[in-house]
C-alpha cells in the first residue's frame, strides 16, 4: 500500500502526457488590395472551423452583412508572438479585398494556421491539452452529471453508484451503467490495462482512493478531461476533449454548442460503439440521453435543451485536426530528421510551422485526380493505370506549398514525389544552354546546325530528333525552345560533357559519376523534387534556393528549438538568369510548351519526355511558384504520353486556380540588350515581324538583318513582350 | 555598429519620404520593379519593414529576420526587405548570407538603390577577409 502510494504520487505528480508534436500549414494573410475574392476567404475560414454567427463577435464565427463580411479571429500563439482574439471587418470587391478594418495593429492581418498533422508515438495517442481555464465549465458539470454525480464527495469510489448501477443493470439484463467514478475511469486509462479480473478492479480501487487522498478534485477533473479515449482514426488514437472537439466538430473545445458537449460526453461510454461517423442514431440516441440528463441537473433549460434536441449531429467533414497531407509530412519528417529523433517529435508537444498552403495542395490533388483520369479515358488505358507527382515551391523562397506523391488521395504510400528516380528527358536541356551561355561562345540567336551528326568517340552514337526531321541552322533559344535533340548535341558537345555534368550537379546537388553524351537528352534519373531543385535557380533569376517545408520549431513552451531561414545562394549570373529566363518563357509561348492556355502570360517553363514515352513532364514557373509535374507508370512501362500531352495538362488544369504573374526577368547589365530576332532563323527583325522574338544579346553581337522585316534599328532597350 | 546606424538613417529617411498606393498582390508581383526602391515599398509588408528596422535598432537582430522573412513571403520581389535582411544579417557578422540576400536585393532593385546592395556586399567581403573582391565591387559600381 504504501509502495502503491508513492509510486502512485510520483508518477501522477509528474505526470507528463504524451503530446506529439504539432504539424501547422502557413497561416493566410491578408490585406487590402490582396487578389482575394469573397468565397475564397470563406472556404478557408471553413477550413479553420469557423461558423457563420448573427454577429461575428465571438472568437472562430463571422456574419456575412450586405457589404462587408465580420469575422472574430481566434487566440493563437504565433512563432513571432501571441495573438489575441480580433475582430476584422472585411470588404471584397470582385476577386480582390478593398477594405480591411481591424481593432488590432495595422498591416497585414493573419488567419491562425490549419492543423496539418502530428507526429504520433508508435503506440498512437494523439492529444492537445486543455488547461482548465479553458474547458467550458458545462463540460465538466455535464461529465459529473452524467458519469459520477458524487464526484464532488466522494473519496475515489462510490458505493451508492455502484449499488445503482448494478440494479439498473440486472433489471434490464446486460450492462447499462459502469460503477466506476472519474478517478477510478482516471486510473484505468493512466495506469492498467483492460483486462477484466477481480485484482485489476481491486487495484483500480486502491489506486483511485490514493489519487483522491492526494490530489485535490480540480486536478483529477482536469487530468480525466485529458487523457480520457475518445476514439480511433486509423492507427491514430484520439485522446482528451481538446483533441476531439477538432476531431469530431474541427473547432477548439471552448466554441462548442450545448449538443456538442453532450455528444462528446455521450461518446466517453463506448468511443466505438457510439462512434458518430459509423453509427450516427447510436450515437445521437445516446446524446439526447445526455442532453436529458443536463436538463435534469438543472444545467440547461427548457428552450436550451429543446433546441439542442432538434440539431442532428453535425461532424467536421474533413475529420479536422485535421486534413492530413501525408505526402508533404513525409517530406517535414524527413527535413526534421537532420536534427530532431521520432521519440523527440512524438512525445513533447513542439510546434511546427511549416509552408504548406493547404489551398494549393488542395488544387494540386484535385487537379492530378481529374488529369489522370481524363488521359486514362481518353488512351482507353486501365484506370489507375498512371501515376502523378507534383511539386509546388515558392519560386522565390523555395518554400515548399505542396507535394502530391500519388493518384492516392491522403494514403502514406510510395512517395512519388520523393522517391521515384525517373529519367528526366529534355528537362535537361536548359542546362545545356545554360553551360553554352556561359562558355562566352553562345547567345540566344547563335547559329547551331540541327543536322546529322555521329560521335565515333561514343559507339557512334546518331542521336536524332524526335520526328526523324533535320532543321539545319537554327538560333540556340530554338533549339531549346523546340526541343531540337541534335542541336542540342552539337552544342553540348562543343561545351563538353563535363561541363554541363558539373553544372547538373551544382544544381541538383547529385554527383554524376559517368558523365556521356546522352545526358545532353536527359538520360538521367532524378525525383520530381531534385527536379525542382535544379528549376529553382533558373525561377529565382540564377540563385540556388533550397527548397524547404519547415520555417521554426517550437518547444511546448513556445521557446524556439530550431528555426530554417531562407537561403539563397548565386549560382549564375543575372545576365544567364536573364536569357534563360527569357529562352524558357518563348519555349512555352512557341515551343514545346505551346499547347498550355496560359502561353502568353510571360510562363517559363519546358516539357521533359523520356525514351518510348514512359515518362511525361513539365517544369514551369512564373514570378512566384515554381511547378514540376511528372505522369508515369510504376511499372516503367510506356504510357504514350509526352511532356506536352501529359504533364503540361496537370499543369493547366491546376493553373485555372493560380493568380499567374510573368516570371521574373533580371535586369540586364550594360553589356546586354533586348533585341528582336527572327525566331526560326535568328536574324535581326522587328517587333512586327510575325516570328520577332525579344530576347537578351550581348550588345557587342552583330546580327544578320533579315531585310523584309527589319524597318530601322531595333537593338534598343525595350520592354519584355 | 556604426555602419548599421548610417544605414538605419538612410532608410528611415527615405521610408518617410514616400506615401506607397494601396498595393495588390499582382501589382506586387506582376514584373520587376522598375521605380526607385522607396517608390515601390509595398505597403502590405511596410509595417512589418518598419516593426523590423526597430528591433535591429535595438539589437533585437533574430526577432528582426523573422519579421523580415514573413514580409518577403507577402511581398518576395521587394528588394528593400531583401536589403534589410542583408543588412541584419551583416550587424551579426553573417558575411556568407549578407552578400547573398544583397545580391538577391540587386535583382529587385532600380540601378540607383542597386548602389546601397553593392555597398553592403562589399562590406560583407570586407567582413570575410576578402578585400580585393571588396574594392573591385566598390571600384565596378561607384560605390564610395
Amino acid at each position: 500500500m504504501v509502495y502503491l502510494d508513492g509510486t502512485i504520487t510520483r508518477t501522477f505528480e509528474g505526470r507528463r502526457w504524451t503530446v506529439p508534436a504539432r504539424v501547422f500549414a502557413q497561416p493566410l494573410e491578408f490585406y487590402e488590395g490582396m487578389g482575394l475574392s469573397q468565397e475564397a476567404f470563406l472556404i478557408e475560414l471553413d477550413r479553420l472551423g469557423y461558423s457563420p454567427h448573427r454577429s461575428g463577435e465571438y472568437p472562430g464565427t463571422y456574419h456575412i452583412g450586405p457589404r462587408s463580411v465580420v469575422v472574430t479571429l481566434r487566440p493563437f500563439r504565433f512563432p513571432d508572438g501571441h495573438r489575441a482574439a480580433q475582430t476584422v471587418s472585411v470588404r471584397f470587391r470582385g476577386d480582390r479585398l478593398s477594405r480591411l478594418l481591424s481593432a488590432g495593429p495595422t498591416g497585414p492581418v493573419r488567419l491562425e494556421p490549419a492543423v496539418i498533422g502530428s507526429f504520433f508515438p508508435s503506440h498512437g495517442e494523439d492529444r492537445l491539452i486543455v488547461e482548465p481555464e479553458n474547458t467550458p465549465h458545462l463540460l465538466t458539470e455535464t461529465l459529473i452529471a452524467v458519469e459520477d454525480r458524487n464526484f464532488q464527495s466522494h473519496w475515489g469510489f462510490d458505493i451508492g453508484g455502484i449499488l445503482r448501477a448494478l440494479m439498473v443493470n440486472v433489471a434490464e439484463g446486460k450492462v447499462r451503467q459502469g460503477g466506476s467514478t472519474l478517478t477510478q475511469q482516471l486510473v484505468k486509462s493512466y495506469f492498467l490495462d483492460n483486462r477484466r479480473t477481480f485484482i485489476r478492479k481491486f487495484r483500480e480501487l486502491i489506486m483511485a482512493i490514493i489519487l483522491e487522498r492526494q490530489f485535490e478534485k480540480e486536478e483529477l477533473l482536469n487530468a480525466y478531461i485529458n487523457e480520457i479515449f475518445l476514439g480511433q482514426n486509423g492507427h491514430r488514437a484520439i485522446h482528451g476533449f481538446g483533441l476531439g472537439s477538432q476531431f469530431y466538430f474541427g473547432r477548439p473545445l471552448e466554441e462548442l454548442g450545448t449538443e456538442e458537449i453532450a455528444l462528446l460526453v455521450a461518446i466517453v461510454r463506448g468511443p466505438t460503439y457510439y462512434n458518430p461517423y459509423r453509427y450516427p442514431e447510436r450515437a445521437q440516441a445516446r446524446r439526447d440521453r445526455v442532453l436529458n440528463t443536463m436538463r435534469a441537473y438543472d444545467l440547461i433549460d427548457d428552450a436550451t435543451v429543446r433546441a439542442a434536441l432538434a440539431n442532428p449531429i453535425q461532424l467536421a467533414t474533413s475529420r479536422a485536426g485535421g486534413r492530413y497531407y501525408p505526402a508533404f509530412m513525409d517530406l517535414v519528417r524527413r527535413e526534421l530528421s537532420r536534427d530532431f529523433d521520432s521519440d523527440d517529435l512524438a512525445d513533447n508537444g513542439y510546434r511546427i510551422f511549416t509552408t504548406l498552403k493547404p489551398y494549393l495542395q488542395d488544387a494540386a490533388q484535385t487537379a492530378t485526380l481529374r488529369t489522370l483520369g481524363k488521359l486514362e479515358r481518353e488512351r482507353n488505358l486501365p484506370t489507375k493505370t498512371l501515376e502523378a507527382a507534383v511539386i509546388i515551391r515558392h519560386s522565390q523562397t523555395g518554400d515548399v506549398h505542396a507535394v502530391v506523391g500519388g493518384r492516392t488521395r491522403g494514403s502514406q504510400g510510395f512517395n512519388r514525389a520523393l522517391d521515384a528516380r525517373r529519367q528526366v528527358g529534355s528537362l535537361l536541356k536548359p542546362v545545356v544552354a545554360l553551360s553554352a551561355l556561359e562558355s562566352g561562345h553562345y547567345h540566344l540567336a547563335s547559329s547551331v546546325d540541327d543536322a546529322p551528326i555521329v560521335l565515333p568517340d561514343f559507339n557512334n552514337w546518331t542521336p536524332l530528333n524526335f520526328d526523324g526531321q533535320f532543321r539545319g541552322p537554327v538560333p540556340l533559344i530554338r533549339v531549346l525552345s523546340d526541343s531540337l535533340n541534335v542541336a542540342t548535341v552539337r552544342v553540348g558537345m562543343d561545351v563538353g560533357v563535363a561541363k554541363v555534368a558539373n553544372r547538373i550537379t551544382n544544381l541538383t546537388g547529385k554527383p554524376i559519376a559517368h558523365p556521356f553524351p546522352s545526358l545532353f537528352l536527359g538520360a538521367l534519373d532524378l525525383t520530381p523534387f531534385e527536379v525542382s531543385e535544379l528549376y529553382a535557380a533558373f525561377a529565382s533569376g540564377g540563385f540556388l534556393t533550397p527548397g524547404r517545408s519547415v520555417v521554426v520549431v517550437l518547444d511546448d513552451r513556445a521557446a524556439t528549438l530550431s528555426r530554417y531561414a531562407i537561403d539563397v545562394k548565386q549560382i549564375f549570373s543575372p545576365d544567364n538568369a536573364a536569357a534563360m529566363t527569357r529562352a524558357l518563357q518563348v519555349a512555352m509561348q512557341r515551343g514545346t510548351g505551346r499547347s498550355s492556355q496560359f502561353r502568353s502570360t510571360g510562363i517559363a517553363g519546358k516539357t521533359g519526355s523520356s525514351d518510348n514515352y514512359r515518362d511525361s513532364w513539365v517544369a514551369v514557373f512564373d514570378a512566384n511558384l515554381l511547378t514540376i509535374a511528372w505522369i508515369g507508370k510504376d511499372d516503367n512501362g510506356a504510357h504514350g504520353l509526352s511532356g506536352s500531352r501529359g504533364a503540361l495538362r496537370l499543369w493547366d488544369l491546376l493553373a485555372q486556380d493560380l493568380d499567374i504573374q510573368s516570371a521574373l526577368v533580371p535586369g540586364l547589365s550594360n553589356e546586354l540588350a533586348w533585341t528582336w530576332i527572327d525566331y526560326q532563323t535568328g536574324n535581326e527583325t522587328t517587333e512586327q515581324c510575325p516570328n520577332a522574338v525579344n530576347v537578351p544579346l550581348p550588345r557587342s553581337v552583330d546580327l544578320p538583318s533579315k531585310i523584309e522585316c527589319a524597318r530601322g534599328s531595333s537593338r534598343r532597350r525595350s520592354k519584355i513582350p | 555598429m556604426a555602419r548599421l546606424t548610417v544605414l538605419l538613417i538612410f532608410l528611415f529617411s527615405a521610408g518617410c519620404a514616400v506615401k506607397a498606393p494601396a498595393p495588390s498582390e499582382s501589382q506586387s508581383t506582376a514584373k520587376p520593379k522598375s521605380g526607385g526602391l522607396f517608390e515601390t515599398t509595398n505597403t502590405v509588408s511596410t509595417n512589418l519593414i518598419s516593426n523590423a528596422r526597430d528591433m535591429i535598432a535595438k539589437d533585437n537582430v533574430v526577432d528582426a529576420i523573422v519579421l523580415l522573412e514573413r514580409a518577403l513571403r507577402l511581398d518576395p520581389q521587394n528588394g528593400y526587405t531583401w536589403l534589410l535582411l542583408a543588412e541584419a544579417e551583416l550587424s551579426r557578422m553573417g558575411f556568407i548570407r549578407a552578400e547573398q540576400f544583397a545580391r538577391k536585393a540587386v535583382l529587385f532593385l532600380s540601378k540607383m538603390d542597386q548602389i546601397q546592395a553593392w555597398r553592403t556586399i562589399a562590406n560583407a567581403l570586407d567582413g570575410r577577409g576578402d578585400k580585393n573582391a571588396a574594392r573591385s565591387i566598390r571600384e565596378l559600381h561607384n560605390v564610395r
